[in-house]
């Protein structure tokens, strides 16, 4: 396992305490700390290299021109793309948005259908609602099984001449499940629909090369992996990038401008309308330059160790308790580093605000997956999320948190 | 606690004068409101739904004070009312758990204000 003790001494946050507790934070799903490499790296750009990109003819814009491209290769590297394929974006959100709209209300009619997975975030579901409701496309759902795994034989029977788009969410950030995007679009290719992949809760949990998924579309959040927030990434190969139109238009991203008609930049810039973010670039290179010194396989080794010990954890709290539902594969290595559950009788909302008393940090709600909770047959759900600087005594005070919080609910 | 274990109006209505429901902006849980109007005085007040502690206590008291209140006067509740009923501190983001009944009530006041409207 990681030697947490120090990691932890690299996240300011972490050293907090809450409600006068030592802060546990179990939220990692919806955002990660940061370290203080990335905080510094945000702090220098403004104090020494601030200014406006590509345009300005002085050395300052030049040194931000060159620190923004930077942090492009980097990301590029980081995924094995190349890096004009790498459009910085505000969050996955958008980096799907951009797909959407640049692509799927270009292109699809009625009778065509787009396949999305029942576990999306609505990140990857609602941009796809609006696409089907202005074109006359339709919504196809693929749900996991029982266990929360692909269910091979439904999307294969699911998808068809008709599916012009498949989108899937490469984990999720509910049942943590990780589903075989490779797999998927080998088969969505075999009809010629194009793959989209939300990459929000892989990107930061597991080694990610663009090669091996075989997409053709990958979104993913700067601040789920460690990086500042606002700042997002969408990979968009190449060969689509030429005949997609923008999403966004205005400044930065144009060529030639006359009074009726403009002439678009060469992608990525194509995509990237406005001044863009070039401090939450920075961060998030200065985060994937951490993440590399600890290495992502080291990262993946230690989740999988805690997820196996926290699953342990849960099935023995289970035994004693037969209203709590685990949602997900019981395999740890079958699932990035969260757990959501469900207590009949307590809403989910009250249970985190037992463990926030506790100092411990976790998500109650929806998660941004409703759909998703609807199919289970279930309300709303805790999730408690873990990265790197986490330890097997923050799952202990988790657990005993969750008992303490039965007792008090259900007494 | 005991008005969280005790659920107080929870619970459906036989023939209710008109209903509204709410969502939770938090979370995303729904309630329904239920009322039953006699001489434009609240006589009853009812909900159900899946709620959480804040907004569970919330709405039994927000129904229990709404009953006997004149429509005007229930009209002419704030926020801030709200708050000095349930009476004890909320984070900013669980204020919205405790608002879902009163924001119910909105609802169903302007609905019956319509229906009126539409009679007369």
């Amino acid at each position: 396992m990681l030697d947490t003790n120090t990691l932890k001494k690299d996240f300011p946050i972490l050293e907090m305490k809450v409600n006068g507790k030592d802060l546990v934070y179990l939220d990692n799903a919806a955002t990660t700390q940061k370290p203080e490499k990335v905080l510094a790296a945000v702090d220098t750009y403004y104090r020494i290299c601030n200014a406006n990109v590509h345009r300005g003819s002085h050395t300052l814009s030049d040194n931000a021109t060159s620190l923004y491209e930077r942090s492009r290769e980097s990301v590029a590297k980081f995924i094995g793309a190349k890096p004009t394929e790498i459009i910085f974006t505000r969050n996955a959100t958008e980096g799907i948005n951009l797909v959407a709209y640049s692509y799927g209300l270009a292109t699809l009619h009625t009778g065509d259908e787009i396949l999305i997975g029942g576990w999306e975030h609505h990140s990857n579901l609602v941009p796809w609602q609006e696409v089907c409701h202005k074109t006359g496309a339709r919504l196809v759902y693929t749900y996991p099984d029982n266990q929360g795994l692909f269910d091979f034989a439904d999307f294969c029977s699911k998808l068809g001449a008709r599916t012009k788009i498949v989108a899937v969410g490469h984990a999720s950030n509910v049942l943590g499940t990780i589903y075989p995007v490779a797999e998927i679009a080998a088969e969505a290719k075999k009809v010629g629909a194009l793959v989209v992949v939300d990459g929000a809760q892989s990107l930061p949990h597991l080694p990610v090369n663009i090669k091996q998924l075989s997409c053709d579309a990958l979104a993913f959040s700067g601040h789920k992996m460690l990086g500042p927030m606002g700042i997002g990434v969408l990979w968009l190969d190449e060969s689509l990038q030429e005949s997609l139109s923008p999403f966004l238009t205005g400044g930065g991203m144009v060529l030639e401008v006359d009074e009726n008609k403009a002439s678009w930049e060469k992608p990525p810039h194509k995509f990237e309308a406005g001044t863009p973010n070039v401090s939450g670039a920075v961060g998030l290179a200065a985060a994937i330059d951490y993440i590399k010194t600890i290495g992502i396989e080291e990262i993946r080794k230690h989740e999988i160790e805690l997820s196996s010990y926290a699953l342990q954890a849960f099935a023995d709290l289970a035994r004693g308790f037969q209203n709590l539902r685990i949602l997900g594969p019981m395999d740890a290595t079958k699932r990035t580093g969260l757990i959501s559950f469900h207590m009949q009788g307590v809403h989910a909302h009250d249970v985190s605000a037992i463990l926030d008393q506790r100092g411990i940090a976790v998500r109650s709600g929806y998660h941004c997956a409703m759909p998703l909770h609807t199919h289970l047959g279930i309300g709303p759900t805790v999730r408690a999320s873990w990265y790197l600087y986490n330890s097997q005594a923050d799952i202990t005070a988790l657990v005993s948190g969750i008992s303490d919080a039965k007792k008090i609910l259900l007494a | 606690m005991s008005i969280f274990k005790s659920g107080a109006n929870y619970g459906k209505m036989v023939d209710p004068s008109t209903s509204a429901e709410e969502v939770n902006k938090f979370c995303g849980d729904k309630i329904t409101l239920e009322l039953k109007i006699a001489n434009d005085i609240v006589a009853d007040a009812k909900y159900t739904g899946l709620s959480c502690a804040v907004s569970k206590v919330s709405s039994s008291l927000v129904t229990e004070y709404a009953k006997g209140k004149s429509l005007t006067h229930l009209k002419g509740l704030t926020e801030a009312d709200i708050f000095a009923i349930i009476g004890f501190d909320l984070t900013e983001n669980r204020k919205q758990c405790a608002l879902v009944c009163f924001n119910a009530l909105k609802k169903a006041l302007h609905k019956v204000n319509n229906e009126y409207d539409q009679r007369n």
